[in-house]
């Protein structure tokens, strides 16, 4: 995963280069080769330690980067979505709005990262309204490659959809933390568990009609739009404001990978801070479900919002046998020990 | 372009040399007689295949069926004629040829136990054992052939010359890994490269288009060994140098068989034999909790989570109804003949070779597929088999006496299929070693169909899955030699080996593993290469008597090779009910790739004899290559050998009990050159969806290095050859040290750059020392009765010597690291274990004071990873007036530890191991589990397992058969051999078998065993007739 990023970052850069040289009128095209490199490199923030080289083979000579901390990566995303932005600034052509609002949506994002809601709500509202049916899609086709969020647990039965109780006859392995998404019955996640086992011989299959197998996942959309202003209601401590946002998701049917939701039920107030920051997150991972930002989440409760590990990873025996483990980010892999600047995560906390 | 200069001067200064030369020769050597040589043996009889020469000139050849042999073109005056054949003491007579006049001479040969081939072929010719500073191995193939369960190349090089190492895949048809003197090269190939009857020849391993997750099939296995005459095997640098720039890792010169002068001979041959799996497989473990009626594992169970009353054992493999193991079977019928004048010989031969592999359809698999009338077809039946045809020709024509023309013709053909294993997640390996310890365990995912005790599907979903091979092969050469002069030859070899291949994966619709949501659709895809190896050899060598005493033999010479490989690829997926053709798949795919490399090498060599027992060699080639950088243009190799004949000298005084002692040392460069590509800066054409519309797009695939040089080897070896007690008793000593600089490593990119994995760089040194010997023995040598026996001992050391300043590569498993072996085993280790708790279950716990397990803190070098220690033991009796011959090959590998990889993926993935869920287990096999499953070091040192093994590799009973029985079969002579293969094996390893390998054709150094079925056993029984 590491590397397939830092390939998107580099051929970004590339990309940039060639487009700047050779076909420079094609504006809308290179904004969007900076938002590429920035949504790479806000994930790659979202996911990984503490100590991320960002290192650049695109021209003929290459550079080895530095470690640098996650809160630095953001920052670096951040400058990346802002030169996308400023390439098409002012202009009015449909590509150019479309990369516009992607990047400021990403933008966004990576400020929610970096723990400043109020500032990415700044962000969603500093230029012309996003739709709420927005989005910014990485599409599919069978002729030329699978959705792998289909592929792998669909259908090759690799992945199953988490849940708090797991194990098979019954299921009996309590998970702490977990959400139960199998069992929720969102429809949001809607999960038919099988008798059947999965590539393992021994798990039964328990999967999601979410994604289909040309179905586009959204990169960025309105939704996180929303979600960026519910966060920083949440933010702001404003119990009524965070559930006002999140009832206008629910009460509004929305296309979702191979889904459209249903009209579903307001919230019922959790009467606390802290119960809205659980409810909140819990809800962001139903509207998010396999979209890659769970872990950011997560390591933001803990970073932000006064949690710990214990109470926000997953943790108890696992039901194959050994315990969950302790860490709460990935690790740069080992093969980046090669290049002489990095040794290891510098840390491995949130 | 100062290379080239320099070469051009070069070449221009010799040839000026032999100008100036050549007046005074042909003057002196104008006039000229001719030398009938007769040879017989000891009885009086006719003796053939005698090499005739004319000492310190190129005038030579070979005697006939009738023992003579004719020599034109001999100088006036007193000539000294040798007369050497393998099996037979050399011997020298003086003549005095008279210009115009017929010369006879006759020689009676002694027998003598044990030689060494007389004569060997080198980058100049053919040239005396003597005369050569190198060890060179040699094996007799046609005599391996007849006598031994030999079904391919690979079995007639396994074991049999020190030095060489081989570990053959154990499907049917499958290739080899093939290191001699150890390995060079961590990332370039370290196999040897082949030459056949003086021309180059394909040697592709892992040749085929698709991955079947095991070994798959390899050039060097089309040829047949019945139409071998002889093979050599060129170890190291010192001797592979005139070959040129791939030829660091060695060269195997294969001669394959020629006629001989005399009436026409037959030999027909037919064998038949099975094949076996004795090995031995695992047993796979469920804990069970009767309560919960779940499975339970020994973590659980300390953690009291659950509790394990019972546990449930189990093998598919082993089960006789469930096993996908049968008996295969093979046969082989052969004809040859072989005949012809002085003025033309010819060998002809036919094979016709089938074998059919053990994998076979499990019973119950049987019943049912036969109940329903579907998807039961042959390859499901019989996944993997070969069926191989071979015709040769090969002519040997006197066009003038002083002109040799030989033409070698072979057509090769065969069709081959492989079962998908191993490595394959759909293959059977996955299945049948991943399985829980019982055999009621579900159905097959979406069907029906029980699992019997495999993982997620069974053998027939595996296997309807079809993997194919065909080849039409023909490799032809023309060899001609031309003497205008006494002193003077010329030669050259033209040969093109063409190999038209088609491979085709099948999956018929509504067939194969449920692997996917669409793999059962159906895909066909069929891929055809052409793969072509060309090749021109030219030489001219001159021989001087510069004064009685001292003899000069210059050669110069120039070798061009062509490689290329070209390959298209149809297919798809989503098939057509009922289609089978490319053209069906319903989502196509198309790909197709082009290879191509040159060399272009000059040589010149200088030999020297003096008094005809000291010989110094000196050469050098210079090599272009079109898969160096941009920057490098072209490299150098020199060479320097010499070989003593000290026993010959007439102040040797030496007990009588010895008879001769050689001395020889050699030093040479040469070296291995880079991917065809590999300096090459790369872009991988990719199609990918953007805005819901297919679009193409290029992705960076290789970074390149224009810098790139071939790994240069430089190699110094040194040894003797003595021989005891009347010719019953020789050794051969070789020690050897080569050093490859500019090592190509395949330098690991960081990811943070977001480019290709890996980047050739010549970073550093690499280092191989060790020892070959060669010790034969006649024991006893009574006309009724004999013993005899050969030990071959080899030794490596290697050892990375430095990386040029860059980090150490870091891998999970294993380190490029200064003062290291190139491919060795890394871990963390375990280096103990203590149930303090008293429950019988290692555990794992951060607190150090509960702590089970204890694991090294860092990294430690855990051993090499393919033996480094080699010896082969051949005894020999015959009996009953030497008409039964028994002999064995016991082959024994030490110095290495072995990645039981099957066993790691069955504790860590499968859950399936005793040490995970038996609580009865060994604490050893529980903390291999811990430290690599619930340790934070997560390491794998505990599968790295002693690899030391010792195996009965071949035992062989041939009788000659008694006149009353060749008459009545109205043969000359007749033989029945009884031989076996892979008889049994005794080892600590605790895999199924310590050469169970998965990676053996796909040029890793890192073998292993990963779900992997292990080597079959044959029994084989011939009869050869001779007509």
């Amino acid at each position: 995963m590491f590397r397939d990023l830092a390939r998107v970052r580099t051929a970004s850069n590339q990309a940039i280069a060639g487009l700047a040289e050779y076909q420079p009128t094609r504006i809308a095209e290179r904004a969007e080769m900076y938002f590429a490199r920035g949504i790479a490199e806000m994930q790659l923030a979202q996911d990984f330690c503490n100590g991320i080289p960002l290192s650049d083979a695109a021209g003929t000579s290459f550079t080895l980067g530095t470690p640098r901390t996650v809160a630095e990566v953001f920052a670096v995303s951040i400058a990346s979505f802002d030169s996308a932005r400023t390439l098409v600034n002012g202009l009015t052509d449909a590509a150019s709005v479309r990369i516009e609002r992607a990047a400021r949506i990403g933008r966004a994002r990576a400020q929610i990262g970096l723990g400043d809601a109020a500032a990415a709500a700044a962000t969603i509202a500093s230029g012309t309204p996003i739709p709420g049916a927005y989005t910014y899609d990485h599409t599919f086709a069978t002729t030329s490659g699978d959705n792998t969020l289909w592929a792998q647990p669909f259908s090759a039965a690799r992945y199953i959809v988490g849940d708090s109780l797991e194990g098979n006859t019954p299921p009996s392995y309590t998970v702490a933390n977990a959400i139960p998404f199998s069992r929720a019955g969102d429809p949001r996640v809607p999960t038919t568990i099988l008798t059947t086992l999965g590539q393992d011989g021994q798990t039964r299959i328990r999967r999601t009609t979410l994604w289909a197998r040309s179905t586009s996942i959204p990169v960025v959309n309105g939704l996180d739009a929303a979600l960026v202003r519910a966060e920083a209601q949440l933010e702001a401590g404003s119990i009524a404001g965070t559930l006002f946002i999140l009832d206008s998701l629910r009460a509004n049917p929305r296309t979702q990978g191979a889904i459209t939701t249903p009209v579903m039920a307001a919230l019922v107030n959790p009467g606390s801070q802290a119960g809205m920051v659980s409810l909140f997150f819990r809800e962001k991972a139903f509207w998010t479900f396999s979209r890659g930002q769970r872990l950011n989440d997560l390591r933001r409760m803990i970073r932000k919002y006064g949690r710990t590990a214990a109470n926000t990873f997953p943790t108890g025996t696992h039901y194959k046998g050994p315990a969950y483990g302790s860490d709460v980010n990935l690790p740069v892999p080992t093969d980046e020990e090669n290049n002489p600047n990095f040794r290891g995560c510098t840390n491995r906390l949130p | 372009m100062r290379s080239s200069l320099t070469r051009a001067a070069l070449c221009g200064a010799f040839l000026a040399a032999i100008a100036a030369g050549t007046p005074r020769i042909v003057a002196a050597q104008s006039a000229t007689g001719t030398i009938v040589v007769t040879v017989k043996d000891a009885a009086g009889a006719p003796l053939p295949q005698v090499q005739v020469a004319i000492v310190n000139t190129l005038v030579g050849g070979q005697t006939g069926d009738d023992g003579k042999a004719t020599l034109r073109g001999a100088a006036t005056g007193p000539q000294q004629v040798r007369a050497l054949r393998i099996g037979f003491a050399e011997q020298k007579r003086t003549v005095t040829v008279v210009a115009g006049q017929v010369t006879q001479v006759e020689f009676a040969l002694q027998a003598v136990a044990v030689t060494l081939n007389a004569v060997v072929s080198t980058a100049t010719g053919t040239t005396r054992r003597v005369e050569v500073g190198n060890s060179i191995g040699t094996i007799d193939a046609a005599s391996e052939t007849k006598l031994k369960p030999i079904s391919n190349l690979q079995d007639l090089l396994n074991a049999r010359t020190p030095g060489v190492q081989l570990s053959t895949g154990t499907q049917s048809g499958t290739g080899a890994r093939v290191r001699i003197r150890g390995q060079g090269s961590l990332n370039l190939s370290n196999d040897p490269i082949y030459v056949i009857d003086g021309v180059r020849m394909t040697s592709n391993n892992g040749s085929f288009a698709f991955f079947t997750g095991d070994a798959q099939a390899s050039r060097v296995v089309d040829i047949n060994p019945e139409e071998i005459e002889s093979i050599e095997v060129v170890k190291g640098p010192s001797a592979a140098t005139l070959y040129g720039t791939d030829a660091a890792n060695g060269v195997i010169v294969i001669t394959t068989r020629r006629g001989r002068a005399g009436a026409p001979r037959w030999n027909v041959y037919s064998e038949t034999g099975v094949l076996a799996d004795h090995n031995p497989y695992p047993t796979n473990f469920t804990g069970w909790d009767g309560t919960t009626n779940a499975p339970c594992r020994l973590p659980g169970e300390s953690a009291g989570t659950c509790n394990i009353d019972s546990v449930r054992t189990y093998s598919p493999i082993i089960d006789p109804d469930a096993t996908p193991i049968g008996r295969g079977s093979r046969s082989q019928t052969g004809l040859q003949l072989s005949g012809g004048s002085e003025a033309l010989r010819y060998f002809i031969g036919f094979e016709n070779e089938n074998e059919t592999g053990v994998f076979k359809l499990p019973k119950f698999e049987e019943r049912q597929l036969d109940s329903l009338g579907v998807g039961n077809h042959f390859y499901t039946r019989r996944p993997n088999a070969l069926d191989k045809q071979s015709f040769r020709l090969n002519m040997n024509s006197a066009i003038s006496p002083k002109l040799d023309v030989a033409v070698s013709s072979n057509y090769i053909r065969s069709t081959s299929r492989l079962s998908n294993s191993s490595n394959a997640t759909a293959g059977i390996g996955s299945q049948a070693y991943g399985g829980p310890g019982y055999r009621n365990n579900g159905l097959v995912s979406g069907t029906n169909t029980p699992l019997n005790g495999y993982r997620a599907w069974t053998p027939a979903y595996s296997w309807q899955e079809l993997y194919q091979q065909g080849v039409d092969r023909f490799i032809t050469s023309l060899n001609a030699q031309w003497r205008p002069f006494s002193w003077m030859q010329n030669r050259v070899n033209i040969g093109n080996d063409f190999t038209a291949r088609e491979d085709n994966n099948l999956r018929l619709r509504g067939e194969g593993a449920p692997l996917t949501a669409t793999y059962r659709l159906g895909a066909k895809n069929n891929a055809r290469a052409g793969i072509q190896n060309f090749s021109v050899d030219l030489g001219s060598t001159s021989s001087y008597q510069a004064l009685p005493w001292i003899n000069t033999k210059t050669t110069v010479g120039m070798q061009y090779v062509h490689f290329a490989f070209n390959t298209n690829n149809a297919g798809g997926s989503e098939l057509s009910a009922g289609s089978q053709q490319a053209g069906a798949n319903a989502l196509p795919s198309v790909s197709e790739s082009a290879v191509t490399a040159r060399t272009l090498g000059f040589f010149l060599e200088e030999a020297i004899a003096f008094n005809d027992r000291l010989f110094v060699t000196l050469a050098v080639r210079t090599d272009q290559n079109s898969a160096f950088g941009t920057d490098f243009q072209s490299v150098a190799y020199p060479k320097a050998s010499v070989s003593w004949i000290i026993s010959d000298e007439s102040w040797y005084r030496a007990p009588a009990w010895t008879d001769n002692l050689r001395i020889r040392a050699a030093f040479g460069e040469s070296g291995v050159q880079p991917g065809p590509n590999d300096a090459l800066r790369a872009f991988a054409a990719a199609q990918t969806n953007v805005n819901g519309a297919d679009t193409p797009g290029l992705q960076f695939s290789a970074i390149g290095n224009n810098a790139l040089q071939p790994e240069t080897s430089r190699e110094f070896e040194v040894g003797f050859e003595l021989g005891l007690l009347s010719g019953r008793y020789n050794v051969d000593l070789t020690y050897y040290n080569k050093k490859t600089r500019d090592a190509l490593i395949s330098a690991i990119v960081p990811p943070s750059l977001g480019a290709a994995t890996n980047v050739q760089r010549n970073l550093g040194a690499t280092q191989n020392t060790g020892f070959e010997l060669l010790a034969r023995g006649q024991i006893v040598d009574r006309a009724w009765w004999g013993a005899d026996l050969t030990i071959s001992a080899s030794s490596n050391k290697n050892e990375l010597l430095d990386l040029g300043g860059t980090p150490a590569q870091i891998g999970v498993n294993n380190r490029v690291t200064e003062g290291y072996p190139l491919a060795g085993w890394w871990g963390r280790p375990i280096t103990g274990w203590d149930d303090r708790n008293g429950d019988g279950i290692l555990t794992y716990n951060a607190n150090d004071a509960l702590n089970e397990v204890f694991v090294g803190d860092s990294a430690v070098f855990l051993g090499y990873s393919t033996p480094r220690y080699n010896m082969a033991i051949t005894p020999g009796v015959d009996l009953f007036n030497r008409k039964l011959r028994i002999s064995a090959l016991i082959d024994r590998r030490d110095g290495n530890r072995y990645y039981n990889n099957t066993e790691r993926i069955r504790c860590a993935s499968r859950l399936n191991c005793n040490g995970l869920n038996n609580p009865r287990a060994s604490f050893e096999e529980q903390a291999m589990v811990v430290a690599a499953l619930n340790h934070p070091a997560r390491t794998n040192a505990g599968y790295m397992q002693p690899g030391a093994f010792t195996r009965l590799r071949e035992i062989s009973v041939s009788y000659e058969l008694p006149s009353v029985l060749t008459n009545a079969l109205r043969s000359k002579n007749a033989s029945l051999t009884f031989a076996a293969r892979n008889v049994a094996t005794w080892t600590r390893y605790r895999g199924v078998d310590p050469e169970n390998d998965f990676t053996v054709t796909d040029g890793g150094n890192f073998p292993q065993d990963f779900q992997t079925f292990g080597p079959a056993s044959f029994f084989i029984l011939r009869l050869n007739l001779g007509f």
